[in-house]
C-alpha cells in the first residue's frame, strides 16, 4: 500500500510538473509578440518593457519559468494587468462559487442517477429499463450550455418561477441561495447523471450475477437488504471511477455555465480576462483548476480500496 | 456477417442512420436551403418560424433554418479533421509507446497522462484564447485533445499484440520495428480506434460548439452552431427559436455519433464496454 502510494504521488507530481510547463507556455503561443498584442500596437516602449520584465519575456525561457515555478510554490501567481490584483487572490475569492456550483450538481446527479440505475438494472430488459436507456442516451447528447438556456427559457422566462440569472451564496442566505443555485445545477446534472447511472446500471447487473449473491440469498437474507448491502457496495467502484473522470467535465461544464448564468466565479473571471488579454489571470484559473481535477480524481482512485476490499494496491 | 450482427443492433443502426442522414443534409445543404445563410434582411430581423422561415429569423433577418443546415458542415468539419488528425498522431505514438516500452513508452504516457489532466473543454478554451479564433486553430486544439485517448487506446492492444507468436515469427524472420507495427501489429488494434475515433467526433463537436458559444470557436458571421446559439443567448426572451433549433441539431448529431460508437463498440470489441 505504501508503495503503491509512494509511487502514485511520484507519477502525480511529474504530471503536475508537466501541466505546468504547458500552462506556462501557453503565453508564448501568442501569434506574434505577446506584449504587443496585450498592450496594442499604440503603446509605450517603457510600458512595453515594464511588462515584458513582469511576465519574463525578456529573460531566456528556462530562466523565467523556473522563476515562474518558485513564485507559483510560494502561492503567487502574479498580479492581474488590468485591475493589479494578485492573480492567487483573485481566484481564491471566486472559488466558493464554482465549488458551490459543482458540489451542487454532483449531489444533484448522484442522487437522481443511482437511484435510476439501481431500478433498471433490478427491472433488467422490461419497459422501465428501456426508457431508462432512451432517456440516458438523450441526456448525454444535448449539451449542457444548451439545456442551461432552454432551463432559462422555461422557468425564467415562461414560468417565472427562478430567477434567471445572478447568484447568491448559500452560506449567507440559504433559501436565497438555494434558488440561483438550482438551474445552473440543473444543466450540468443531465450529462454527469446519465453517465452515471448507466454505470450503476452495468455494474449491478454484473454484481447481480456473483454467487455471493446467490448464496446470500439462500440464507434467507431479505432481498432490500442484499441489494443495498452486498450488491450496491460491490458495484460501486467502476461508479466511482467514472466519477473520478467526470470530475473534469464538472469543472469544466461549471465554468461555461458561469458565464451563462452571470455567476461570479473562477469562470467568470477566465472570460472577462480573455476579453481583456490578462494572460495571467487566465494561465491562474486553468492551472488551479486543472490541480484540483488531478487531486480529486487521484483521490478517487486510491480511495477504491474502501469499497472493494478485494483490490490490492501491491499485486501487480 | 459483421452487417448483419450490427443490424440487429437496433440502436447503432439507429445512430448510423443519423450519422447518414446528417452527411445528406450536409452535402445537400444548397438543396434544401431556401435562403442564403449569410443575407441580411434588416425588415425581417427576429421573426418567428413561419412558413417562409421554418425556423424564424435572427437579429439580422438571417433564416435560422438555413443557418443550421450549413451549420452541420462546420461541425462534420470539425469533427471529423480534428480526429483524423488526433488519431494518426495518437496511433503513431501509442504503438512507438507499446512497441518499444520502457523509457520512450514512461515519457509517451507521462506527455500523455498530461493532456489528459486538463478538463478538456478547459484546455480548448486556454488554447483558443492564445492561439485566436478560427477553424484551423479549433482543428489543431480539438486533434491535440484526442491524440492521448487514441494513444492509450493503441498502446493497450500494441502491448498484448507484440507477444502474439505472429509478431514473434516476424521478428526471427528478419522484419525490421517498422514493418512488424505496420503490417502485423497495427492492423490487429484498429477496431478500439474505430469506436473511440466514432465517439471522439461526437466529442470535438461537442467542444467546437461550445467555444463558438463562447465566442471562442468559429468567428462569426459563419454559421456553426455554437455561434447560433451565442445569438439565442443574447435575444433569450424575444427569439426562443434561435436557442432551440441549432441546440437539437447538435444534440441530435451528437446522439448519431454516439450511438453509432456504442453499437460499432458492441461489435467489433465487446472487452470496451462499460
Amino acid at each position: 500500500m505504501t508503495h503503491y502510494l509512494i509511487r502514485r504521488f511520484i507519477s502525480v507530481l511529474l504530471t503536475l510538473c508537466l501541466v505546468s510547463i504547458l500552462v506556462f507556455s501557453l503565453i508564448h503561443l501568442i501569434p506574434g509578440d505577446p506584449v504587443l498584442v496585450i498592450l496594442g500596437s499604440t503603446a509605450e516602449r517603457e510600458q512595453v518593457e515594464t511588462l515584458r520584465n513582469k511576465l519574463g519575456l525578456d529573460r531566456p525561457l528556462l530562466v523565467s519559468y523556473v522563476s515562474w515555478m518558485a513564485n507559483l510554490l510560494r502561492g503567487d501567481m502574479g498580479t492581474s494587468i488590468i485591475t493589479g490584483e494578485p492573480v492567487t487572490q483573485m481566484i481564491v475569492q471566486r472559488l466558493p462559487a464554482t465549488m458551490t456550483v459543482a458540489a451542487a450538481a454532483l449531489l444533484l446527479s448522484m442522487l437522481f442517477s443511482v437511484p435510476a440505475g439501481l431500478i433498471a438494472s433490478l427491472r433488467h430488459n422490461t419497459y422501465i429499463d428501456y426508457i431508462f436507456s432512451g432517456l440516458v442516451i438523450l441526456a448525454v447528447s444535448a449539451p449542457s450550455f444548451w439545456l442551461a438556456l432552454l432551463f432559462m427559457l422555461l422557468f425564467s422566462v415562461k414560468l417565472k418561477i427562478l430567477p434567471m440569472m445572478g447568484y447568491v451564496s448559500i452560506f449567507e442566505n440559504f433559501w436565497q441561495g438555494l434558488k440561483y443555485l438550482i438551474l445552473p445545477a440543473l444543466s450540468l446534472t443531465f450529462m454527469l447523471g446519465a453517465l452515471l447511472a448507466r454505470m450503476t446500471r452495468s455494474s449491478m447487473l454484473e454484481v447481480l450475477r456473483e454467487d455471493y449473491i446467490i448464496t446470500a440469498l439462500a440464507k434467507g437474507i431479505p432481498y432490500w437488504l442484499i441489494i443495498l448491502k452486498h450488491a450496491l457496495k460491490n458495484a460501486f467502484p467502476p461508479v466511482l471511477t467514472i466519477l473520478g473522470f467526470q470530475i473534469g467535465y464538472l469543472l469544466g461544464g461549471t465554468v461555461i455555465i458561469e458565464d451563462i448564468y452571470s455567476i461570479p466565479g473562477v469562470g467568470r473571471l477566465i472570460f472577462s480576462a480573455i476579453v481583456s488579454r490578462d494572460y495571467q489571470v487566465v494561465q491562474g484559473c486553468i492551472l488551479l483548476v486543472t490541480v484540483i481535477y488531478v487531486f480529486v480524481y487521484t483521490i478517487v482512485d486510491i480511495s477504491y480500496v474502501y469499497f472493494d476490499p478485494r483490490l490490492s494496491y501491491d499485486k501487480k | 456477417m459483421l452487417v448483419k450482427r450490427f443490424i440487429r443492433n437496433k440502436l447503432g443502426v439507429l445512430g448510423l442512420g443519423i450519422v447518414l442522414f446528417i452527411f445528406l443534409v450536409s452535402l445537400m445543404a444548397g438543396l434544401f436551403a431556401t435562403h442564403d445563410p449569410l443575407e441580411i434582411s434588416i425588415s425581417n430581423r427576429i421573426q418567428p418560424p413561419s412558413r417562409i422561415y421554418f425556423f424564424g429569423t435572427d437579429q439580422f433577418g438571417r433564416d435560422v433554418y438555413t443557418r443550421v443546415l450549413f451549420g452541420s458542415r462546420i461541425s462534420l468539419k470539425v469533427g471529423i479533421f480534428s480526429v483524423a488528425i488526433g488519431a494518426v498522431i495518437g496511433i503513431i505514438l501509442g504503438s512507438i509507446s507499446g512497441y518499444f516500452r520502457g523509457w520512450i513508452d514512461y515519457g509517451i504516457l507521462l506527455i500523455m497522462d498530461t493532456i489528459i489532466s486538463f478538463p478538456s473543454i478547459l484546455l480548448a478554451i486556454g488554447l483558443m484564447a492564445v492561439m485566436g479564433t478560427g477553424m484551423g486553430n479549433i482543428i489543431i486544439t480539438l486533434a491535440l485533445i484526442c491524440v492521448p485517448r487514441f494513444g492509450r487506446v493503441v498502446r493497450g492492444s500494441v502491448l498484448s499484440i507484440r507477444e502474439k507468436e505472429y509478431v514473434e515469427a516476424a521478428r526471427a524472420s528478419g522484419s525490421g520495428h517498422i514493418k512488424i507495427i505496420l503490417t502485423h501489429v497495427l492492423p490487429n488494434a484498429m477496431a478500439p480506434v474505430i469506436v473511440v475515433a466514432t465517439i471522439y467526433v461526437a466529442n470535438s463537436i461537442l467542444i467546437e460548439a461550445a467555444l463558438s458559444f463562447l465566442g471562442l470557436g468559429v468567428a462569426p458571421p459563419a454559421p456553426s452552431w455554437g455561434n447560433i446559439l451565442s445569438d439565442g443567448r443574447n435575444f433569450i426572451t424575444q427569439a426562443p427559436w434561435l436557442t432551440i433549433f441549432p441546440g437539437i441539431a447538435i444534440s441530435l448529431m451528437v446522439m448519431g455519433f454516439n450511438t453509432l460508437g456504442d453499437g460499432l463498440r458492441d461489435l467489433l470489441d465487446p472487452k470496451l464496454k462499460q
